[in-house]
């Protein structure tokens, strides 16, 4: 029989140790002596406390500390006019009275107030919803007013807790929301479901389901609470104390440090915020490139408010003035990206004074100005995309498409047939686009990648590819350049470095959810040619002493692609790339005369992009393509 | 995660302590320090006495809100703010004993000398401190194995490694604290 290892003999002791768990010093099975130590050992470590409990503990205190504390708040001048609360949530919507009427239906909201524009546009409106008012407005992208769809989603839920959760969801969804996250019960001890509007904003409703948790939020019952995600939420929640007074009520962080959902108080209203979840859709301001909800704040002094925020790092975009609607206000944006107005009231107008007050405002306004109205310019780099787009070419590209979803939570974003018959696909993982093709009538040459896929959980996401069909490169492991990384191979050949970064952030500075990575023989050509042909920049490189590439990233645009010198299993994987420029033409050129080999000339597409190919002297195909005109998805 | 030195006996940290019992009990908010410094205390002490986990946590969570409630009437006397927690533990799991439901659960010595338990009170509390300092692999398997009970086979899935992995890691991290804790321990 072979001899049982020291660690297989250890386990068993263990066992046995936590086997009985009431007896004070247990009957240990016979093992070998070195052992019997760490037997000792094991029988102290039976009552370790769970960490979680540690932590919720403390929350629970600070809880009962805070309400310990609370001053009571007298005003003689009401700056927070009656209805509302420190905090309200602004919505931009693309078509505030559809949406105010889907509101209505799928809400029960009720319409406090529509100051339209002499465009027909909505200004201003609010609506109360349970026990608080929602603000909302058209968009205005001239004045920085942005819906969830120009947005490309929302980095804002509004949260309410309601006495039944279920009912909120079956309203909603008669109402056409859609379903984001069905309502079920959560294991921290709500009943919770996450929906989005037709017009893309989202929404979480949430019963507690003991009374412990029910006692500690009954004071924000059908209160609209936002829900912040925030790129860093540590380094958020020591700015929103600094530049807001915000008390922290609740921090659940997992052991690295990264905020899994926190609680603030900002006046008499509470703020919730997490680190961003690419995987879960919760996407930051910054990765989506701004946000359509603006967190509106009443205060008891609007301009001392405003400089503690520009001292903490706010930037302001609006500074404090008299509003013609009878506040003082001003409008900021924080370092992570999320918008603020600081407002006190100074002043009762009625509706009808504002509309009076709004026709004087617009008058003033230079008529050029105003009869621009809501033109949409077309943008370099459309709406969710980035510079560099990989594009994967397999056979199977819809076995493809639905690995991808099922492994990585893959977002189908299109689905159309492409012009050589086969399929062609954009999807969202995470913060970044991909795009696929192949399939069908398409009879091209496969080029499968290499990609560096970062996520929060390595292994989960490592076993869960396993399951649906790709093929290991490597368990899971800790590497000594701070990451958690496994490989894997799905099955139209794509090499996937799954990885986690130690700390509070998953994502290293500067890289996204999904990176390219080249396996080149001769990367410093490779680097060469990038930075001759499409203006590189190099942004590291790790050499050794024979000046082999172990490691180097270099940024085009706003994207990086990241390569290391082939080597052992790593062999090059010429890649496709979709890269969106200014002026596709000129890049083209400046390909070609870098050593690029034409395989098409500029020309526009019916998709709305001019487009031309390049091959570069290491097989990698690149199109750079420019928007010329808005074509709708389908 | 905070791990603190806990030297009771070290002058300095004495003063440094009746500072922070003295700003908590201007402004509540800040007992979360006492708290941090003293949690691995209180709970190895319930957790030594009382060998069942909600009941632990119960108590744990109790002694807490009390202390946090009966601050303002704390006087500095010069004992150690653990013992303070402590005495109100030993009387909280006095008051349980009396229901016999509990009397199972609980140290049949039932009678405990607080004084003369503080230092293998502080023992176990830096067990629990040094586990928090472990490598992150290694800590993982044991919390998973000790505080949250799970078998070998459930945290080999959970962190998608080997079961002979999880064993070496737990090996290795048994090892790891046996090494600091002696050293700590002089």
């Amino acid at each position: 029989m072979a001899k049982r290892s020291l660690s297989q003999q250890l386990d068993e002791l263990v066992d046995a140790v936590l086997a009985q768990p009431e007896v004070p010093e247990p009957a240990l099975p016979p093992a070998e002596a070195k052992l019997a130590p760490l037997a000792h050992l094991a029988i102290r470590l039976r009552g370790l406390p769970r960490q979680d409990f540690k932590t919720r503990l403390k929350t629970d205190l600070e809880r009962s500390a805070i309400m310990a504390t609370k001053p009571v708040m007298t005003t003689k001048v009401r700056p927070v006019p009656e209805g509302f609360r420190t905090v309200t949530p602004y919505l931009c919507v693309k078509d505030a009275a559809g949406a105010i009427e889907f509101y209505r239906k799928a809400f029960e909201a009720t319409e406090t107030l529509r100051l339209p524009m002499p465009d027909g546009r909505i200004g201003h409106a609010e609506i109360q919803i349970g026990k608080s008012r929602i603000m909302l407005s058209d968009e205005f992208p001239e004045m920085g007013a942005v819906s969830p769809p120009s947005v490309g989603g929302s980095p804002v839920d509004i949260h309410f807790y309601v006495e039944d959760v279920d009912a909120w969801g079956t309203r909603a969804i008669a109402a056409g929301a859609r379903i984001l996250v069905p309502v079920a019960d959560q294991d921290y001890g709500e009943r919770y479901g996450r929906l989005e509007d037709p017009f893309g904003h989202r929404w979480g409703f949430s019963t507690p389901l003991n009374e412990d948790r029910a006692q500690q939020v009954r004071e924000t019952f059908y209160v609209a609470t936002p829900y912040l995600v925030v790129a860093d939420g540590a380094k958020a929640i020591d700015f929103y104390k600094e530049a807001f007074a915000a008390t922290e009520l609740m921090r659940l962080a997992d052991p690295d440090g990264r905020i899994a959902h926190a609680e603030l108080t900002i006046g008499d209203s509470v703020i919730m915020l997490s680190g961003a979840a690419p995987e879960y859709g919760r996407l930051s301001p910054q990765s989506l490139g701004g946000t359509p909800v603006t967190i509106h704040l009443y205060v008891e002094n609007v301009d001392a408010l405003a400089s503690q925020a520009v001292e903490a790092g706010a930037k302001i975009l609006r500074p404090v003035q008299d509003q013609f609607y009878g506040d003082r206000s001003g409008r900021f944006e924080d370092p992570f990206g999320h918008v603020w107005i600081v407002s006190a009231h100074i002043e009762d107008v009625t509706p009808e004074e504002i509309r009076h007050r709004l026709d004087g405002f617009m008058s003033r306004q230079a008529p050029a100005e105003r009869q621009q109205g809501p033109t949409k310019r077309v943008k370099p780099i459309p709406e969710g995309f980035h510079t560099v787009t990989p594009y994967l070419t397999a056979r199977q590209a819809p076995q493809l498409l639905e690995f991808l979803k099922g492994a990585f939570g893959a977002e189908e974003l299109l689905r159309t047939t492409g012009a050589a018959g086969g399929m062609h696909a954009e999807v969202r993982i995470g913060d970044s686009k991909l795009m696929i093709g192949g399939g069908g009538a398409w009879r091209g040459t496969p080029m499968p990648t290499a990609l560096h896929l970062y996520v929060s959980d390595t292994d989960a996401v490592y076993r869960h590819a396993l399951e649906l069909g790709a093929t290991s490169i490597h368990e899971p492991m800790d590497q000594n350049y701070g990451e958690r990384s496994a490989g894997v191979k799905d099955l139209a050949g794509n090499t996937w470095y799954i990885a986690t970064k130690f700390g509070p952030q998953y994502i290293p500075e500067g890289l996204r959810s999904v990176n390219v990575y080249l396996h080149p023989r001769g990367a410093d050509g490779v680097i060469d040619f990038l930075k001759r042909a499409f203006a590189a920049d190099e942004v590291a490189r790790y050499a050794g002493p024979d000046g082999t590439i172990y490691h180097a990233q270099v940024r085009i645009g706003d994207s990086v692609i990241e390569m290391g010198e082939a080597h052992g299993p790593y062999q090059p994987m010429p890649t496709m790339f979709y890269l969106y420029v200014e002026d596709a033409d000129a890049w083209y050129r400046r390909a070609l005369q870098a050593g690029a080999t034409s395989i098409s000339e500029p020309a526009d597409q019916p998709y709305g992009d001019r487009k031309a190919g390049v091959k570069d002297p290491f097989d990698n195909v690149w199109y750079v393509a420019t928007p010329i005109k808005d074509v709708p998805m389908s | 995660m905070v791990a603190r030195e806990p030297a009771l006996k070290a002058p300095g940290r004495e003063a440094e302590e009746r500072l922070l019992v003295e700003a908590a009990q201007k402004d509540p908010t800040k007992f979360a320090e006492l708290y941090e410094s003293n949690f691995e205390r209180v709970y190895a002490y319930i957790a030594w006495r009382v060998r069942h986990r909600e009941e632990t946590e119960d108590l744990t969570s109790d002694v807490f809100h009390r202390a946090l409630a009966s601050l303002p009437r704390f006087e500095w006397r010069g004992v150690p703010f653990a013992a303070w927690l402590i005495k109100i533990a030993a009387n909280l799991i006095a008051d349980r004993l009396k229901h016999r439901h509990y009397a199972n659960r609980l140290d049949p010595v039932g009678d405990d000398p607080v004084d003369r338990s503080l230092e293998a009170v502080e023992r176990r509390a830096q067990l629990f401190r040094l586990v928090d300092r472990l490598p992150v692999d290694q800590r993982r398997v044991i919390l998973m194995r000790f505080a949250e009970e799970k078998s070998i086979r459930e945290i080999a899935q959970k962190l998608g490694r080997t079961e002979g992995a999880v064993k070496q890691l737990q090996f290795r991290g048994l090892e790891n604290l046996r090494a600091r804790w002696d050293e700590s321990n002089g």
